[in-house]
């Protein structure tokens, strides 16, 4: 761990080269007919983009400088064709990217942020350039002239995209662990929604700039205003829904019916779990909104009659499926709080395979912050009383991920007397 | 049925309307050979796409962004020349239009569903709105076809022009029909309304820019790029709108577990958040306000979730200890809620407006949190107190409509205002509803066991 560190270190040190480089390239490419007010706008405007960060729904978040790189290769004017050689475009880049670095250290950003962020987006702004290189070299003039700009834009967005998706992933998981990588990757395809609005706003500019001049900005900035607030509007819609599911769930505790903090506590581990599985993100939600509320059903416990009556763990799943049932967008989070309780396997019956298993998530991790907070149980005598319920109550394969995501985290480690 | 019949008629006026201007716009059309019929199915087909999927603006205004189309659609063909053999040839806007506009309506869903009426009237409908757009584009634009940029600022206002022309006739055929085949005549939050034609005439400039563009380009990628751009804002934006609903729901499930477990409060909070619609509408407030209200009053009673056990099994008065942890526990649910920005103002609005508990007599009224309660307290505490008046509880029979305004306009604490007590009063009048036990109308008359405190 301690040589890790000191190597992160010398990374971190040796980065602080990557802006001199930039203006090395700057310096080394630039010639003297170069047009100096269009190279340095360029990179200006890069700046300012950038620092733009665009909401999205998962757990990416895209830099606006895709709006000015996906522009540059497509300005031209009438007459004397595209504005930028190859050689400017990489010029007023790394301009650009030097005095975002710049920008970024100055402000006190976090530089392990600034250096991935930087890596990110230039082998992403790199792939989109080389790409557009390639196929409008390769595409002959003649071949369908209107759509010509189409195929170049979808063929560079393409690239672009697969260039931030697999640097990101190499970046957070580095080449092994197939299923967080699979997980990463789908989440960002959930966000190709925002990488598209971004390059195809940028494209339009540029493609608009040879026939109306600067019109062009106000024709692609209306529709990419709309698109962006659509965006900040529905994460912030997630989010506080999020929150919403939050305190719904601490009414059972608030009652007295819950150990304080359970829900969240076992919503936390259950969302490790579920990323470790590598489930997809659309359901990493679901087992999250489902380990929030699988006691919420501990609410109808204020009921005379059902006091009076007796209730079992299956009454406080069916009342919880119930109330979330109420909600049609959340029936599979309703289905799973309805499951969650029951054993993955019964006695006699060769194996229980119809239980999800984000319900068979759920169950254990309850037990395990049961058994951790409730019991006053230590992790690994926790993680002992799963081992010992794994052959009917606890899916093993669940208890293992389990294993896993705490020896990450040292929490068993730390439970070791030290002697 | 009358409401049938007379939709029916609507449906068919509608859609005879629609035929005629379709045949007339056809009949006076010389077609040109060289009008590029991949262009046209590009617009159809985004006009369809789009005049369905309608976003919401504001609470429960909807816009639909099919108007952008028809603006691309008419200044572009307004201004469209081409140079052939026989000279140069001009294109007629408003024909093309009426065309494109002719495809929104069939959308799959209601084909799936065998609807008739929608359908049919929507097909009038457009057409109706799209022959206006179409015509005005044609008269102002017709003959301007040179690369200048005074021109390009032209064409892009007459754009917006076309959008404002075309969702104005479109609303008022709305109106028109709402008021035949419903009778009543406020179906839109008005307050509102200049945000719905403000979000119209941006996109109504966008797409007279994208109009003239296209013309002095001629470059089919920059629709489609453009397309792709709204495209996505556009689902994105009916994913946020999913969100909502989600979020309203999930409370409203809530809401319902807590009324089965009381028989007698069943019911109560749906129709709070009804009196308070109400009165806010006759209040004059805007959709946003309104939409506060709904929270509000979905809220209002959530912290009887948290009652303790033993409070809630107790039989007979509770003591004053009792009591405060009645109060107590109420109070976390509140803080709870409060965590959540979005629901932060509706709880302030709640908190202010609850002068009791529940199990308490109105009676007791007076043990108010705020001082000076605004005006959407005041609207929820009057919604609140009328309910409880007039339905019945386990201590107590209901009240009379009119006992109930009498004894709210009798209290003098700041909270149950008058004026908000009037707008009740009116509004009720005006839905034609009476709630109450229709036996006792005597005004002013006392129900059993009710305490002034």
């Amino acid at each position: 761990m301690g040589e890790w560190r000191s190597i992160a270190r010398w990374v971190w040190a040796l980065s602080a080269l990557i802006p001199v480089g930039m203006v090395g390239v700057v310096v080394a490419l630039l010639r003297p007919g170069d047009d100096l007010a269009w190279v340095g706008g360029v990179a200006l405007a890069f700046t300012l983009a950038a620092m733009l960060v665009v909401p999205s729904a998962g757990r990416t978040s895209f830099s606006g400088g895709y709006l000015v790189v996906s522009a540059i290769p497509f300005i031209s004017e009438p007459d004397t064709g595209p504005i930028f050689s190859p050689r400017e475009m990489v010029v007023a880049l790394a301009a650009g990217l030097a005095l975002t670095w710049i920008i970024r250290a100055a402000r006190g950003d976090e530089q392990s942020s600034v250096l991935t962020g930087f890596l990110k987006r230039a082998s992403s702004y790199g792939a989109f350039l080389a790409a557009f290189a390639l196929v409008s070299g390769a595409l002959p003039a003649t071949f369908l002239p209107n759509w010509r700009d189409a195929m170049l834009f979808t063929t560079s967005a393409a690239a672009g995209f697969v260039g931030e998706m697999v640097t990101s992933a190499v970046l957070r998981y580095g080449l092994s662990g197939l299923g967080p990588r699979l997980y990463l990757a789908l989440d960002t395809a959930r966000d190709l929604n925002v990488y598209v609005s971004l390059v195809a706003s940028g494209a339009l500019f540029g493609i608009a700039f040879g026939a109306i001049g600067w019109w062009a900005l106000p024709l692609a900035a209306l529709p990419y205003g709309f698109a962006h607030g659509a965006f900040r509007r529905y994460v912030d819609a997630r989010r506080t829904y999020t929150q919403m599911m939050r305190s719904l769930a601490r009414i059972p505790e608030v009652a007295g019916h819950t150990d304080p903090g359970h829900a969240g506590r076992t919503a936390e581990l259950a969302v490790a779990l579920a990323v470790e599985l590598g489930l997809r993100p659309r359901d990493v939600d679901t087992v999250e909104y489902a380990a929030l509320l699988h006691d919420i059903g501990r609410i109808s416990l204020n009921e005379p009659s059902v006091l009076r009556m007796g209730f079992t763990d299956g009454d406080i799943a069916k009342w919880g499926s119930e109330i979330i049932g109420e909600t049609s967008y959340l029936r599979e989070v309703g289905d799973v709080v309805l499951r969650q309780h029951e054993p993955h396997r019964s006695p006699g019956v060769e194996s229980n395979i119809d239980v999800p298993v984000a319900a068979k998530i759920v169950k254990v991790c309850s037990a395990f912050d049961e058994s951790t907070s409730e019991l006053g149980f230590s992790p690994l005598e926790a993680m002992e009383k799963l081992h010992r319920g794994s052959v009917y109550d606890y899916d093993p394969d669940i208890v293992a991920t389990l294993r896993h995501v705490l020896d990450r985290r040292g929490a068993l480690a730390r439970a070791v007397p030290s002697s | 049925m009358a409401i049938r019949r007379k939709r029916l008629a609507l449906a068919t006026g509608l859609f005879l309307a629609g035929v005629l201007t379709l045949v007339f716009t056809l009949i006076r059309w010389t077609p040109q050979p060289s009008t590029d019929w991949v262009i046209v199915g590009l617009f159809a087909f985004a006009s369809a796409a789009l005049s369905f999927r309608s976003v919401e603006v504001n609470d429960r205004m909807y816009a639909s962004s099919s108007a952008m189309v028809v603006a691309t659609a008419a200044t572009y063909f307004a201004i469209h020349t081409e140079q052939t053999a026989t000279g140069v040839v001009s294109f007629d806007a408003v024909t093309i239009v009426v065309l494109i506009a002719a495809a929104g309506p069939f959308d799959i869903v209601d084909f799936r569903r065998r609807r008739v009426f929608q359908p049919a009237s929507n097909f009038g409908q457009l057409i109706l709105s799209a022959f206006a757009a179409g015509l005005l584009a044609d008269l102002m634009l017709d003959g301007r076809s040179a690369h200048d940029p005074s021109d390009f600022v032209l064409v892009a206002a007459v754009g917006a022009l076309v959008a404002l022309v075309y969702n104005l006739v479109n609303l008022s055929l709305v109106r028109l029909g709402v008021r035949i085949a419903y009778g009543r005549r406020n179906i839109l939050p008005w307050s509102g309304l200049w945000l719905l034609f403000g979000s119209q005439l941006v996109m109504g400039l966008v797409g007279g820019m994208l109009g003239a563009t296209f013309e002095f380009a001629d470059n089919e990628s920059l629709l489609v790029l453009m397309l792709a751009v709204y495209v996505i804002g556009n689902t994105v934006f009916t994913s946020y709108s999913q969100v909502r609903v989600a979020h309203e729901s999930t409370l409203r499930g809530f809401v319902k577990t807590l009324e089965t477990r009381d028989l007698y409060t069943r019911g109560h909070t749906e129709r709070v958040a009804y009196f308070s619609q109400l009165i806010g509408q006759e209040l004059g407030f805007s959709g946003t306000q309104l939409e506060h209200m709904r929270w509000a009053s979905l809220v209002h009673d959530m912290g009887k979730l948290a009652i303790p056990i033993e409070l809630m099994q107790k039989q007979g008065k509770l003591s004053d200890d009792e009591y405060r942890r009645l109060r107590t526990a109420t109070h976390k649910v509140d803080d709870l809620l409060s965590e959540v920005d979005f629901l932060r103002p509706m709880i302030e609005v709640c908190s202010g407006a609850h002068p009791r508990l529940s199990g308490e007599d109105f009676g007791q009224i007076g043990h108010t949190h705020t001082r000076n309660p605004s005006l959407e307290q005041r609207v929820l505490a009057v919604a609140d107190a009328f309910d409880a008046m007039t339905s019945v509880r386990g201590y107590r029979m209901a009240m009379s409509q009119q006992a109930a305004y009498d004894a709210l306009r009798r209290d003098e604490t700041a909270l149950y205002d008058a004026e908000v007590v009037d707008a009740l009063e009116r509004s009720l009048v005006a839905v034609g509803e009476t709630y109450g036990p229709p036996h006792l109308l005597v005004t002013g008359e006392e129900p059993a066991g009710v305490r002034h405190g």
